[in-house]
């Protein structure tokens, strides 16, 4: 009894490791994490951009969040450069640099050191304001932060142009593997961070203290908004079992997304399923960017999905 | 990384630094996700772990219900009352505009503020002044203080007393949506704008101080000033009489 004991565990053991190293360290191919780059670059251009006309109302002398004020009020708000710049010029410039940097990861130029640069804008602007931020933030800056470790601007980049430009032989590329171990980890913490996040959105909508979502009225209290909505879709007010369905469905694929986006064979439906739940929700929420972020977040999903399921199928 | 096969050390290595982001990750959540319990709390005080998720940003529960139908669920504004804006004469003197000022309202953000993600911002912040059972009101209070001061002197008002108040723009009932009476189906029908939060900013030529107008306990929390403790005695004082 004690040996069988014994050999389970090491069974299962080595069975861990095995799924582990299987899981981290299959080298993958690049390509889903360069248009993931493109998707979260035009994210961040977007927010930062919109930040300019509110910058010297917000963040300079007299502003409405001035810095000794934010930084008694949370304390890691002191991890932000945009403190030490108060004047209207100095914000502008330094905004203005943040947004060239983002420009250029978005477009893949010295991509190694962009991303890292990106991270630290983003993030500088979370803990300048953190009273301003909504959920598309928090998500963001995981998304550049993981992207930040993988190869991201290996193709579809301006440096990826300008290799193959410098390249006198073009045999060169071929030989270069395309498939690599830190595409795989950046994929991997993508997904799993965004199984996460669904997960807690799912929950959080369950236990909710009205059980809007469970009434099934909670899409028409997200589309009744009009200072947040960007179609108006309360046309739908009279179509009862629409709305609840739509409330349902809601709920069901923040639930389901995590647990049944893994298997192989149902990721395709998932996918499909995850595109249309995320445009109709940007419609009515108001938060746009953040349902364009989790959309493009799908992208870590599709990795070569398409080779391997074909190989998976001519195996059998 | 940028290859296709590890050492072992390597491996072992990164897979440590993914168990301890992992680990952090999840007491990021576990620690956040209200209510919570002792030990989950407990979790958020493992050594390094706050400060590293604070650093990233992940110090958060991502319980992004998007609505529940409760009043914090709506769109809030900041809006301050009796503000002075000079009007535009017909004349465009401007001899005449200084001395027939307009008495009107700042709002925070402006209806129809444009593009989405500035509202958006803007009600975040009304709605971080808002009172809700985990925040702290002293951080509400001086959050409420600082921004209304900003906006007071920002647009050169004069000392004085200003009423202030955070409204909320509450959402059309679904039965009322086709309701011939724009009461009832109108968005922007004034028994829409619901005030939740009221007060009075004290604007001085240096400070402000902020007056809730209901309890005593609230008005606690305001740090007494010269100029904040004549009112409420003047106020005493009338009651008496």
């Amino acid at each position: 009894m004690l040996a069988a004991g014994r050999r389970y565990l090491l069974d299962l053991f080595e069975a861990v490791g095995t799924g582990w190293n299987q899981f981290w360290f299959k080298p993958m191919e690049t390509q889903h994490l360069a248009v993931l780059r493109i998707v979260v670059g035009l994210v961040a251009i977007y927010l930062h951009a919109t930040l300019f006309p509110d910058l010297e109302r917000l963040f300079a002398h007299g502003g409405l969040l001035p810095s000794e004020t934010v930084k008694s009020l949370v304390p890691s708000a002191s991890l932000s450069y945009y403190h030490l710049f108060q004047s209207a010029t100095g914000l502008w410039v330094v905004h203005g640099f943040g947004l060239l940097v983002l420009i250029l990861f978005c477009v893949g130029f010295l991509t190694r050191v962009t991303s890292i640069l990106s991270l630290i804008v983003v993030l500088a602007t979370c803990h300048r304001a953190p009273m301003l931020m909504t959920q598309v933030e928090p998500v963001l800056c995981f998304a550049i932060a993981y992207l930040c470790l993988g190869p991201c601007g290996r193709v579809l980049s301006i440096d990826s142009w300008r290799r193959k430009r410098i390249s006198d032989d073009e045999c060169e590329s071929a030989v270069r593997p395309q498939r690599l171990i830190s595409a795989t980890i950046s994929t991997r913490l993508l997904q799993i961070h965004t199984c996460l996040v669904c997960m807690m959105m799912g929950i959080t909508m369950l236990s909710g203290p009205n059980a809007t979502w469970w009434y099934g009225e909670a899409i028409w209290f997200l589309m009744a908004r009009p200072e947040s909505q960007l179609i108006d879709m309360t046309w739908l007010h009279e179509a009862t079992y629409i709305l609840n369905a739509w409330s349902h469905e809601v709920v069901l694929f923040s639930i389901l997304f995590p647990i049944l986006v893994w298997p192989r064979i149902l990721r395709p439906a998932f996918l499909a399923w995850a595109i249309v739940h995320w445009a109709g929700l940007a419609i009515i929420s108001g938060i746009a960017p953040f349902c364009l972020l989790m959309m493009g977040l799908l992208l870590a999903f599709a990795e070569p999905y398409g080779k391997s399921f074909r190989s998976a199928s001519i195996a059998r | 990384m940028d290859q296709q096969k590890l050492s072992p050390a390597m491996q072992s290595t990164i897979t440590l630094l993914l168990i301890v982001h992992l680990f952090a990750l999840g007491v990021g959540v576990l620690a956040n996700a209200r209510p919570v319990s002792p030990l989950r709390n407990q979790l958020g005080d493992v050594p390094g772990i706050r400060p590293y998720l604070q650093l990233l940003n992940l110090d958060l529960a991502y319980n992004f219900h998007l609505t529940d139908g409760t009043e914090l669920d709506i769109d809030h504004s900041l809006v301050i009352d009796g503000v002075s804006r000079a009007a535009e004469s017909a004349t465009g003197s401007a001899e005449s505009a200084e001395s027939s000022p307009e008495v009107t309202t700042i709002r925070l953000p402006e209806l129809g503020l444009e593009p989405l993600a500035r509202r958006k911002r803007y009600h975040q912040l009304a709605l971080t002044m808002m009172p809700d059972e985990f925040s702290d009101p002293s951080v509400r209070t001086t959050l409420l203080t600082t921004v209304g001061d900003a906006l007071l002197r920002q647009t050169d008002q004069t000392p004085g007393n200003y009423p202030v108040r955070i409204e909320r723009q509450t959402t059309v009932v679904r039965e009322n949506a086709a309701s011939p009476n724009p009461e009832e189906s109108d968005p922007y029908a004034s028994q829409r704008f619901e005030t939740a939060v009221e007060g009075t900013l004290l604007l001085g030529e240096s400070s402000t101080n902020y007056l809730a107008k209901e309890s005593k306990e609230e008005r606690a929390l305001v740090q007494p000033q010269a100029e904040v403790l004549v009112q409420p005695q003047a106020e005493e004082q009338a009651g008496q009489q």
